[in-house]
């Protein structure tokens, strides 16, 4: 279940919005970008609230995510306020015999703070509205098939624990109706030991369920030569990987027979993983539509992570802000430049209304 | 269709083999009840169809079986999932993903079908199973019937010949239960799927079947006949059966409309007493008093609206209603784990909202919704020491046995409580919150997991401590246990307790909560087969 894009375009918008918030230091630009992901993380919320069943991926703690953000962002600002004491504009000074925060504290140091603050807070954002708009379930299908039963067992794992919460809360009741009192640690032994059995028991029905379902598919039969085949990829890979990263970090003079080696290794090991992968008959079920609004999200990402990777590449100057002195406290602002960064809001702009 | 031969089956770490010399010969299509009391292999039996004992259990077994023509032996379960389908008993834990469509497509996947095939037996399951509109759904967010109905539509995907369930009906109201197996019944009935499926309440299917297959218990070889055949053999019967062959009516009734052509003859020879007048209240404060109670969970949902109730000393009272009306969130507000939005809660004396819990169950008994949850010592001795030493009380081993005696599981002294039976651990549960000789007791779905005996024997003790002055106020969806026992019942829904009166005018008035016999004969004087015994002339 991928809300309005293919989910590979989901992907690439993701990707592009990371490497933005991530290389991005000038302030004009991130807050541009904060304001398009903010749209994006609006719209999806509408939507979820007008159709709760319809995400497929149960309810999201919106308003959760938004006071995390502004907490980290508060914090940051405030921590890099109070310890970095560098600047020429002094807002007011602090004792110098308190440790670590005593000294001047300056605008500097808090606009850093500042920019830091809007790469996490950005982050966080494009992250939520990732998941929320694919769901763990749609993740994990994009896994390759070597790695599919790892990713269920995640999959398994990660909604392990909203239930083992409930079981926790489920004993500690009962044990409450025993009369029995947490006032040491010792006290919480028999808490354990019954949350370790129920969560045996739900691993033994679940593994059972599983089985009996056909979980882990027929293996196409191997032949011995295929198995060494796989096998020997894998191996060879993987010590080709080790040689080269060895190579490249010890002569430095000439990179390039480490690069090759690192290449040939990571092809290999790729080769013999995909290979393992195939021979595991298995099918999936969703399908997923490309629609010509997945191409325009699809060129938009590419568009702008290939501007973000081009101008760090050949203009590190032009998305590059440093408050501290000897730099200008006043950020450069090109505004041909900021109309890249309005580009990942593309999904609001695009996104279908919800179905009836 | 399946073939037992001589088939032998022992777990790993026990001498005794639970399923011993076992030949059997079930045919296509039949729908077949598999019973008998709790631990006598029936959870075993089912597991042997697929390959899950020995495969995933371990074990030894020996003797031939075929399942459609394979053994399931020689094939792992996996080998085994596209001829027989499995849903469990508890079907939140068995799911794998979490939304229906992608739980339906689950195997499918597994076996690698093509896209457009799975759709297409996505849709038929969907329809089959009467859940199109639930296919986006979060599987979290359903209901206990809409649970247990994906889950048999997850079975049915890879079209099975034969569907096995490990009692699909035990938490759900008896309107669900209903849906559920109406549901299975048309796919019998229509697609000729052989289906087996294991129950305790026997009033809910034994109308639906072709077959019974009885285990008697105590390591002797099942019975396996028609229905009315078997149900002649064995002591768990639901009340129609009991009273049928009590009043040796032939041939035996199935079912409500058989049985009344009975009943029709034999009422006006019935000299029944009158109806009890419900005893006036005696002056004393009640022991429990509810006043316009009003609770909402954090999420908004509204699950007490204004209750108001009264249970006095030595009487038995049943909250009932669906999945989900409010009889657990009422019974927590009576020790303090939920306090009341609005309202007050009084439980002899005590302010139930500020009271702490672990005070109130010094006086108050509780036993919740799974008694496992309350066991957590290592043996079955010590979980009644425990009790009193977290309520400050002296040790005393002797009460603790005679106490054990009563409930008739002394025997188990020295046990692990996890390695008894559910019964068992229901009853050692009771025991565990009896120990402080409480004047209250409550109890939240009692008699999950156990047959007609101990249901009786649970009656039977609940009786003689509310003949002891005790005052009990108990959530169910038996109606036969509360037809038995109960003074009062209180129908709830949607937070509301809807009417409240004598058990006796209030199932016989209800269409979903009428006990068997008082369908037969639609009258409040008579409930339970002792009723009409007891009015023979």
């Amino acid at each position: 279940m991928s809300i309005g894009f293919h989910p590979y375009a989901w992907t690439l918008w993701l990707a592009a919005g990371m490497t933005a918030a991530l290389l991005t230091r000038n302030p004009f630009y991130l807050i541009i970008l904060l304001l398009a992901t903010g749209f994006v993380f609006a719209a999806l919320k509408r939507r979820a609230e007008q159709d709760p069943a319809g995400s497929g991926t149960g309810p999201m703690a919106w308003d959760a995510v938004v006071r995390l953000a502004l907490f980290v962002w508060g914090f940051t600002i405030l921590f890099n306020a109070l310890t970095v004491h560098v600047g020429e504009h002094i807002l007011f000074t602090l004792p110098a015999s308190w440790p670590i925060i005593g000294g001047p504290i300056t605008l500097e140091a808090a606009i850093y703070g500042f920019i830091t603050g809007l790469n996490f807070v950005t982050l966080i954002l494009i992250f939520a509205i990732y998941g929320s708009a694919l769901g763990a379930q749609t993740i994990l299908r994009m896994i390759p098939g070597f790695a599919y039963q790892t990713g269920v067992a995640i999959s398994i794992a990660i909604s392990f624990v909203p239930q083992t919460l409930i079981a926790w809360s489920d004993i500690r009741e009962a044990q409450r109706l025993r009369g029995h009192r947490v006032k040491g640690l010792r006290d919480f032994l028999p808490l354990f030991v019954s949350l370790l059995s129920y969560g045996l028991d739900r691993a033994i029905q679940l593994a059972e369920s599983m089985d009996a379902r056909g979980f882990g598919g027929r293996p196409l039969p191997a032949t011995r030569r295929e198995t060494w085949l796989i096998r020997g990829g894998a191996i060879a890979g993987l010590f080709l990987l080790l040689i080269g990263l060895a190579a490249k970090s010890y002569y430095r003079a000439a990179s390039w027979p480490g690069l090759i080696m690192l290449a040939a290794g990571a092809a290999l090991l790729g080769f013999s993983l995909w290979h393992s992968g195939r021979r595991t008959r298995r099918s999936r079920y969703r399908r997923w539509r490309w629609r010509p609004r997945d191409t325009a999200l699809a060129a938009g990402s590419g568009l702008l992570l290939a501007a973000v990777i081009l101008l760090t590449w050949f203009m590190p100057k032009a998305l590059f802000y440093y408050p501290y002195p000897p730099y200008p406290l006043l950020p450069d602002f090109n505004p041909f430049l900021s109309l890249i960064f309005i580009l990942p809001l593309l999904p609001a702009l695009l996104l279908p209304p919800a179905a009836p | 269709m399946i073939t037992y031969d001589h088939f032998t089956y022992r777990y790993p770490d026990t001498p005794e083999p639970v399923l011993r010399d076992l030949t059997l010969d079930i045919p296509e299509g039949a729908f077949v009840l598999v019973m008998g009391p709790s631990g006598a292999g029936k959870s075993t039996f089912l597991r042997t169809l697929n390959g899950l004992a020995p495969h995933f259990y371990g074990g030894v077994a020996g003797g031939k079986i075929l399942v459609g023509g394979r053994n399931p032996v020689e094939q792992s379960p996996r080998g085994m999932a596209d001829l027989v389908g499995m849903v469990f008993q508890d079907p939140e834990s068995s799911f794998v993903v979490d939304v229906v469509e992608d739980e339906l497509a689950f195997a499918m996947e597994n076996f690698g079908l093509p896209q457009e095939l799975m759709r297409k037996r996505v849709e038929e399951a969907l329809d089959q199973l009467k859940i199109a509109h639930l296919r986006r759904r979060p599987v979290s967010l359903l209901s206990g019937g809409e649970k247990q109905r994906v889950a048999i539509a997850a079975a049915l995907t890879l079209q099975p010949d034969i569907l096995v369930l490990d009692e699909p009906t035990s938490q759900l109201d008896p309107q669900a239960a209903e849906e559920v197996l109406l549901a299975l019944r048309q796919l019998n009935e229509d697609l000729g799927l052989t289906i087996l499926l294991s129950e305790h309440r026997l009033e809910r299917v034994v109308h639906y079947v072709d077959y019974i297959l009885c285990w008697p218990g105590g390591g002797q070889p099942p019975l396996f006949g028609e229905p009315a055949d078997i149900l002649r053999q064995t002591p768990l019967t639901p009340p129609l059966i009991a009273l049928a062959k009590a009043l040796g009516w032939e041939p035996m009734p199935l079912t409500i409309k058989q049985g009344r052509r009975f009943a029709r003859a034999l009422k006006d020879q019935l000299r029944p007493a009158p109806l009890p007048e419900p005893p006036a209240p005696n002056g004393h404060p009640p022991a429990i008093r509810i006043d316009n109670l009003w609770h909402s969970y954090p999420n908004g949902v509204e699950a007490l609206r204004g209750v108001s109730l009264a249970v006095y000393a030595g009487e038995f009272v049943a909250l009932m209603g669906r999945n989900g009306s409010g009889k657990t969130t009422l019974l927590k507000h009576l020790v303090g784990l939920l306090k009341p939005g609005r309202g007050k809660v009084q439980v002899l004396g005590m302010d139930a909202s500020r009271t702490p819990t672990e005070e109130i169950t010094r006086a108050v008994a509780y036993l919740p919704q799974h008694p496992g949850r309350l066991l957590f010592t290592e043996r079955v001795a010590d979980e009644l020491a425990f009790s009193r030493r977290a309520h400050d009380l002296p040790s005393d081993p002797e009460a603790d046995r005679a106490l054990l005696r009563r409930l008739g599981i002394a025997h188990l002294w020295d046990r692990h409580p996890h390695d008894l039976s559910v019964g068992e651990q229901q009853r050692l549960a009771l025991a565990a919150v009896l120990v402080t000789g409480p004047q209250v007791i409550l109890l939240d779905e009692p008699t999950r997991g156990l047959d007609y005996v101990q249901k009786q024997e649970l009656a039977a003790i609940l009786r003689e401590l509310r003949d002891q002055g005790k005052a009990i106020l108990m959530a169910t969806h038996d109606v036969e246990l509360a037809a038995a026992a109960t003074d009062r019942v209180a129908l709830m829904a949607e937070g509301e307790i809807v009417v409240i009166g004598p058990s006796r005018r209030i199932m016989s008035e209800s269409l979903v909560f009428a006990s068997q016999v008082n369908k037969l004969f639609r009258d409040p004087r008579y409930l339970t087969p002792e009723d009409v015994i007891r009015a023979l002339p």
